[in-house]
């Protein structure tokens, strides 16, 4: 993996900016592939003392471990001085762009296929106990011939270990499942499985699901919908850290919210939206029930439906963050100090 | 390897483990940390840079990797009373603040030496399928008689005091170390003697008694070593 890093790829186009990252649209020099070279920020001062980003390096090694159809590629890694960069397939556009181009047209076969392809990847991440941790329509890159894969994996963690307790603070609000919102320290593939309920919900409205503007007010929204969960339904709730007794809303019928929806996908929707993650289905699971084998079937990947900006572009937002690249002029005092006395 | 580097080597992979152990790491972020160090200088010369620095940072890179919440400070503090067991601990100061600044650079530096690589595959899984197997070919009560499973993760963590690591199959390292376990004890795998197949070929297919010999006799080496070292 690449030593030659900054001279193959060749910079092209300004892709995005997060929180951690600067993204580019790149040429690789080497094979002619176009690529996404993700640049690790440094960030404040008071972080680039503390060495490596924890979420650039978890993404670097369980992507490389990982390799699949329906999961983002990692093509190379390479660094220099103290700059890290992460080079990945390049991905023309995402889910959440599809959803909010009001211009295209979503059938039943089209959300069939998004959907089976998302639950593919992750089928496969958790077979290889990997949780994502933030799965939503904006990690979930398109590549130009339709084909989804599941991306962003700074969030994503092996799980299956007893012994150690993990944050509740992963996914985004919208997507998070009631059992994260109470507090749970353990929880396993429900996390994301609820959080692609959300996403099939989002894809037959074409608007988030729930989007609850605080965490009090998601949980708020989640029971207002599906009903307050009863002792019965969901004896161990109580026992969460965070847990507060709620008011006790009647559970709606996911029919009249998704009158569009065939009975088989709200069958699916139904059991990844179980309010107790015990019975939601695994990914296997949902992949297996008859929405996936009934008419009509999925549309191709190559056939979907292209938006055609591929970029959601928000003006305000770009104009509220100026000079958030602020020039890490340290960056050449930083090598290798060569005797060090300890 | 030269004597003098081997023994270098020697004391700050006891140095890695002994801070390792204070700073309460599982055996897996050791056997990282390790791992890293040995690789590191398998490519690079010890004269150019410093092993104990090298050595610290391999541990706070092997935290990260293993998902070990250990904070920086910590293992520069720890690391540091290791290796002056007789000056007074670290005061914040500016010798804390640039050996911080060493290690956080350090870390960039050794990942780029590593090309990322930051998957490690430890025979330390592969020993828990083997005991757990083994286990049940025994009767209950001779096996329960003798700790074999912890002389052999005893040897697996110590093995890692020289760089065998690099040059064996991990199923191969966790089939010695438990042959070595058994050979301690001085216990025989049922109908051993009879079995047209040895146990460690069910466990490997590609793993010969040779192999396993040579590992021990390094293995054996390594503590022989140990005692040949300065106190």
């Amino acid at each position: 993996m690449g030593e030659d890093g900054t001279d193959r790829y060749e910079k092209i186009d300004f892709l995005g900016e997060g929180q951690f990252a600067t993204v580019y649209k790149a040429k690789d020099k080497k094979t002619n592939k176009i690529v996404a070279v993700k640049k690790i920020k440094l960030g404040s001062r008071t972080e680039a003392a503390d060495g490596i980003n924890r979420t650039a390096l978890r993404e670097i090694k369980l992507l490389q471990e990982l390799s699949h159809k329906h999961i983002i590629g990692l093509l190379d890694v390479f660094g220099h001085k103290s700059n890290v960069s992460l080079v990945f397939d390049f991905m023309e556009t995402d889910l959440e762009v599809v959803i909010r181009d009001s211009s295209l047209i979503m059938t039943a076969p089209h959300i069939k296929s998004y959907v089976l392809q998302t639950l593919l990847g992750l089928e496969y991440l958790h077979a290889h106990w990997v949780l994502h941790r933030d799965m939503k329509p904006n990690n979930l890159l398109i590549n130009e011939g339709g084909v989804l894969k599941i991306g962003d994996f700074g969030l994503a963690r092996f799980f299956g270990s007893p012994s150690r307790p993990y944050s509740h603070q992963v996914v985004t609000r919208w997507y998070r499942c009631p059992e994260l919102l109470f507090g749970a320290r353990a929880y396993g593939e429900g996390v994301d499985i609820w959080a692609v309920g959300c996403i099939i919900a989002e894809l037959l409205i074409r608007a988030p699901f729930l989007p609850g503007e605080s965490d009090l007010d998601q949980i708020n929204r989640i029971f207002q919908v599906l009903g307050t969960p009863t002792e019965a339904e969901w004896p161990d709730m109580k026992c969460l850290p965070d847990f507060i007794v709620f008011k006790e809303f009647p559970r709606q019928s996911l029919k009249d919210i998704f009158t569009a929806a065939s009975d088989d996908l709200l069958e699916v929707l139904n059991s990844m939206l179980s309010l107790n993650p015990s019975k939601r289905c695994t990914a296997t699971q949902a992949l297996q029930m008859s929405y996936f084998s009934n008419k009509p079937a999925p549309t191709l990947s190559h056939l979907l439906p292209f938006p055609k900006s591929n970029k959601i572009i928000d003006k305000e937002k770009e104009a509220k963050m100026p000079s958030l690249k602020r020039k890490q002029e340290s960056s050449d005092s930083v090598s290798l100090k060569k005797r060090l006395v300890f | 390897m030269s004597d003098s580097k081997s023994r270098v080597h020697f004391r700050v992979m006891k140095y890695i483990h002994e801070s390792g152990m204070k700073l309460h790491l599982h055996s897996i972020p050791i056997a990282t940390a390790s791992t890293i160090y040995h690789k590191f200088f398998r490519e690079n010369d010890l004269n150019t840079y410093d092993p104990f620095l090298i050595g610290a940072t391999s541990l706070s890179l092997a935290c990260k990797i293993e998902e070990e919440n250990v904070r920086l400070r910590d293992i520069i503090n720890v690391c540091y009373r290791t290796l002056h067991k007789n000056k007074a601990p670290l005061e914040i100061g500016d010798q804390f603040w640039a050996l911080r600044e060493s290690i956080a650079s350090c870390e960039l530096f050794l990942l780029r030496a590593l090309q990322f690589t930051v998957v490690f595959d430890h025979p330390h899984k592969y020993l828990c399928h083997y005991l757990k197997a083994l286990s049940d070919w025994f009767e209950p009560q001779q096996w329960e008689r003798y700790p074999i499973a912890n002389t052999a993760w005893a040897f697996l963590q110590d093995s890692y005091h020289s760089d065998l690591c690099l040059d064996f199959q991990s199923k191969h390292i966790a089939i010695s170390v438990l042959y070595l376990a058994l050979l301690c004890h001085g216990l025989e795998v049922p109908f051993h003697k009879y079995a047209r197949k040895k146990w460690w070929q069910v466990f490997s297919k590609d793993v010969t008694l040779e192999t396993i010999q040579t590992i021990t006799t390094k293995i054996m080496d390594m503590y022989s070593a140990e005692n040949q070292l300065p106190r």
